[in-house]
């Protein structure tokens, strides 16, 4: 596959050496010159990418550092910024864990002493399977690397084997990590003209930050795709980089992944303990948006359609 | 030497077929365009090995594992002619072995008696193509039966109501007895009791008990419906009739794109396909063919049919596409009710599926008819943080996931309604989007009739007075028609409820295949999937695919079981004049028909009930 590599690999950490061996020179100095800039494993992100979309991140999905009145985890407690960098970069993750698209299965081990349910032999120690990837195929990593890189190389030529992206995008198709390069230059730019003492967006004061998320020209863009991000990192299994210590389930009650042991009869029938809410609780939200987007999805517009998802 | 048979698509069908074929002696070669995330050796192992599927939303929900791939093979989606299409996923089904019941709801009622003469019985509505089936319910229980046998379905059939017992006549009772039932869906049941209705334990092909088939007892992890089945106790295409073909010698070929069925006269020679393993190296291949048994799912029957240019002499191909209608009511408990624990559903209910002909002549139509209801469900912390997206961020989303209105306190009704057919509502090949392959895309154009729509405006307030029987805080149903009733909302069709495109009559000059699911242009070609259907009835359709494949396979193999003793079934379903509870002529006399009314009544609903 032509066209192969990333425009930006920033590699740290075990198995990146045996990774630099298979990178053109020039790639391998850009990684290398980052390493000792870099204090968190980045696998696509630079530092300064990272910084922003982790204060950006932080706005949106906050813990108690980041709002007084706050007391749960929030995005920063989650290290939620690790698994949006570990998708951008999944390519870059060195094998056998990358690419890391697909944690393998069937079961995490998380739900306690696990019932072997099948007549081969219980493994042990017992696998967290999720902590393994699943492989690709030829034509999935074709996909997958033009929904995160685009459809063009390093020097800005079109590759022939993802030209059908660009049909269907009605234009050229923007890969994910383009959508991040250039969604943090245009915070960063965003942010010296709405206050011209500040040189980029992480430098803003929290409240100057959400005052420039809410511009509706803005909202609806990048901080829309980190969002979404956001929440998959803060909610998802912990083997994608995000969900540190179960921080995100925790505190909204949810117990994660249960196979193989499952919930009883008991259980699945044992009613709630805590105080029922009223009507009043519910007032500040715009249910009639949920339940309508719960049923059929976020809008869609022709011409518009996949923002980074293989699905809706 | 053993005929050749090539089954095209590892499904709901397509297993069928290679199942049947192995047992008769042929030689069987599958072609699946996806992977395997079962594991040939796991699959074929005895006992049943584990797969890769997992408990975990970030891999099935946002990452698509067992989904298709609709970025890589999208479709396109318009309304009517002319409009600017969409590009993206379109009721893709899951692609790879064991097709969509890779991560199936695995709900399994069967179709009454009346869905196979609903045009003679009650007319055909004006500007539909409905039709007669021409096999009957009684040609079909025999294999129902027999496929609800080899899933390995639980059920109590004991429990249907009377309307429900009169038009699903049974020679056997279900495998197994319904497994545990779950805290929101007996809840809501306990509602619509109260109204009246007549709920009962969704039959489900999930073990009940352990070792059925040499299968696992279902955990109710709660990750069923959209989630491949990490134990492997849901009943499936794969697990069941794939499994037994492939350890009677069927060949499996994944990663193989079927482009084109090769013909001379009126036989199929062969399927040519592209070996994709080493994508984008392009590797064709033909796999030669006494008889090929296309299963791809309707839509990509259909588009592989057009791509052939084979059983479209009387311009049938693509035409009649069903979906089903789906109508979602939402409320919120006062208190939690864990979803997450539990099948999905384990409550259903058939008092819509009656034909309302009282309401439907009122509104100009010869019925009006929802389908079964879903009583129960939940979402996934990712789908409640991602709902409403950006616009509830910071502490606003920390309180929203607090409080879990719509995953943990939700309170869910889905009824995916019968949808009537019509010439318009169709597939063909999209001019100018091509997949990955290079091949032109399936073009679905497709907007309700009347039917539909009335259908909803009729019955979806009562699925919301359901809720609020049963103590939702808020209740309000979602109409499917979101253009009018929520401006910006998507109409692209969603679901994964597919029939029709390669309907089944007697008739070559309206159907493409004939009561054997054989195609009227060639002689060894079946269908098997679900686009022979001719009318989509209001009930989850894989029982009834694999059933009518199975009904097809013996025809063609001639060892067809007989038809079921006719039972004395009335041509007048049980209750049909009588006022459904709750539901009055009068109250709907007056209503427009369509999607305004849908639309006002669900603000209405929403904005004011709390």
């Amino acid at each position: 596959m032509t066209g192969g590599l990333s425009r930006r690999s920033f590699l740290k950490g075990a198995g990146a050496l045996a990774v630099l061996g298979a990178l053109p020179a020039a790639l391998v100095r850009d990684v290398v010159g980052h390493v000792a800039e870099a204090a968190e494993p980045h696998y696509f992100l630079d530092a300064h990418q990272y910084a922003t979309v982790q204060a950006l991140c932080r706005r949106l999905i906050p813990g108690p550092t980041d709002d007084p009145t706050e007391t749960d985890p929030g995005a920063l407690e989650a290290n939620v910024i690790a698994y949006i960098d570990l998708f951008l970069g999944a390519f870059n993750v060195p094998a056998p864990l990358g690419p890391r698209i697909w944690g393998d299965g069937p079961f995490s081990g998380r739900a306690g002493p696990p019932p072997w349910p099948f007549g081969t032999p219980q493994p042990t120690p017992y696998p967290n399977d999720f902590a393994r990837t699943f492989p690709l195929s030829a034509v999935e990593i074709l996909s997958w690397r033009t929904l995160l890189e685009g459809t063009r190389d390093s020097s800005g030529k079109a590759i022939p084997e993802r030209a059908w992206a660009d049909v269907a995008a009605g234009g050229r198709y923007l890969g994910l990590q383009e959508q991040y390069t250039q969604g943090v230059k245009d915070l960063d730019a965003a942010a010296a003209q709405m206050f011209p003492t500040a040189k980029d967006f992480v430098s803003l004061s929290p409240p100057q930050q959400d005052i420039l998320i809410a511009r509706p020209d803005i909202t609806t863009g990048f901080p829309s795709v980190v969002f979404q991000h956001a929440a998959e990192g803060m909610y998802g299994a912990p083997e994608y980089g995000g969900n540190k210590d179960l921080k995100g389930w925790t505190y909204i009650k949810f117990p994660g992944d249960r196979q193989p042991k499952g919930w009883t009869a008991a259980e699945m029938l044992a009613p709630d303990t805590g105080a029922p809410i009223s009507a009043t609780a519910l007032k500040p939200f715009d249910l009639q948006a949920a339940f309508a987007r719960l049923a059929f999805g976020t809008p869609r517009e022709a011409k518009t359609p996949w923002k980074g998802s293989r699905g809706f | 030497m053993a005929s050749k048979a090539v089954v095209i698509g590892s499904g709901a069908g397509g297993s069928v077929a290679a199942y049947t074929l192995v047992q008769a002696g042929w030689d069987v070669t599958v072609l699946e365009k996806g992977v395997d995330h079962f594991g040939q050796a796991n699959l074929t192992a005895e006992p049943i090995g584990p797969p890769h599927f997992g408990s975990d939303e970030v891999k099935e929900s946002l990452r698509h594992f067992s989904d298709a791939d609709a970025f890589a093979e999208p479709r396109t989606f318009r309304a009517k002619a002319g409009d600017t299409p969409f590009v993206g996923n379109v009721n893709h089904l899951p692609t790879g072995v064991g097709g969509g019941t890779m991560h199936w709801d695995a709900k399994t009622p069967r179709f009454w008696e009346v869905d196979f003469h609903l045009a003679s019985t009650y007319g055909v509505p004006a500007g539909s193509s409905l039709a007669d089936w021409p096999i009957t319910y009684n040609d079909i229980e025999p294999y129902y039966t027999r496929t609800e046998h080899m899933l390995g379905v639980q059920g109590d059939a004991s429990k249907h109501p009377d309307f429900l017992q009169q038009q699903t006549p049974r020679s056997k009772p279900y495998p197994m007895a319904p497994g545990p039932q779950q805290l929101d869906s007996v809840v809501i049941a306990d509602g619509a009791k109260t109204l009246g209705y007549k709920p009962f334990p969704f039959a489900m092909a999930a073990n009940s008990v352990d070792g059925y088939d040499g299968r696992p007892a279902c955990v109710n992890c709660g990750m069923c419906s959209g989630f491949g089945c990490p134990n492997q106790s849901r009943g499936g295409a794969a697990v069941t009739f794939l499994r037994k073909a492939l350890q009677g010698g069927a060949h499996l070929i994944t990663e193989a794109f079927a482009f084109k069925v090769e013909t001379n006269g009126r036989k199929a020679t062969g399927v040519r396909y592209l070996d994709v393993s080493q994508w984008p190296q392009r590797k064709e291949k033909v796999a030669h063919a006494d008889l090929v048994v296309l299963a791809l799912s309707p839509i990509e029957t259909a588009r592989l049919a057009l791509l052939s240019g084979i059983g479209n002499s009387s311009d049938q191909v693509g035409r009649n596409l069903m979906f089903h209608w789906f109508t979602y009511a939402f409320g919120v408990s006062p208190t939690r009710l864990h979803g997450y624990m539990g099948r999905a559903s384990t409550q259903t209910m058939e008092d819509f599926v009656v034909p309302d002909t009282v309401t439907g002549k009122a509104l100009g139509l010869p019925y009006l008819r929802g389908g079964n209801l879903e009583l129960g469900g939940t979402s996934w912390p990712i789908a409640e943080a991602t709902t409403i997206g950006v616009f509830l961020r910071g502490r606003m989303h920390k309180d929203f996931m607090r409080l879990s209105p719509i995953r943990d306190r939700i309170m869910a009704i889905t009824m995916g309604g019968e949808d009537m057919p019509t010439a318009d509502k169709r597939v063909d090949l999209d001019p100018t989007v091509k997949d990955v392959y290079g091949f032109p895309v399936a073009r679905v154009t497709y907007s309700p009739h009347n039917f539909e729509l009335a259908s909803q405006a009729t019955i979806g307030p009562k699925l919301a007075a359901i809720l609020k029987a049963a103590g939702a805080l808020a209740a309000g149903f979602i109409p499917r028609n979101p253009p009018v009733a929520l401006p910006g909302l998507s109409t692209v069709p969603t679901g994964a409820h597919i029939m029709g495109t390669m309907r089944m009559g007697d008739d070559p000059k309206s159907s493409v295949v004939d009561r054997t699911g054989r195609m009227h242009d060639l002689d060894n070609v079946l269908v098997t999937d679900g686009g022979v259907f001719p009318s989509a009835s209001g009930h989850n359709p894989t029982l009834t695919i694999m059933s009518v494949a199975w009904h097809s396979m013996d025809s063609f193999l001639g060892t067809a079981t007989p038809a079921a003793a006719a039972k004395a079934v009335p041509t007048q379903v049980q209750g049909e004049h009588a006022e459904l509870p709750a539901t009055g002529a009068k109250e709907n006399a007056g209503l427009a028909l369509g999607a305004a009314a849908a639309g006002l009544a669900a603000r209405r609903v929403l904005k004011n009930e709390g």
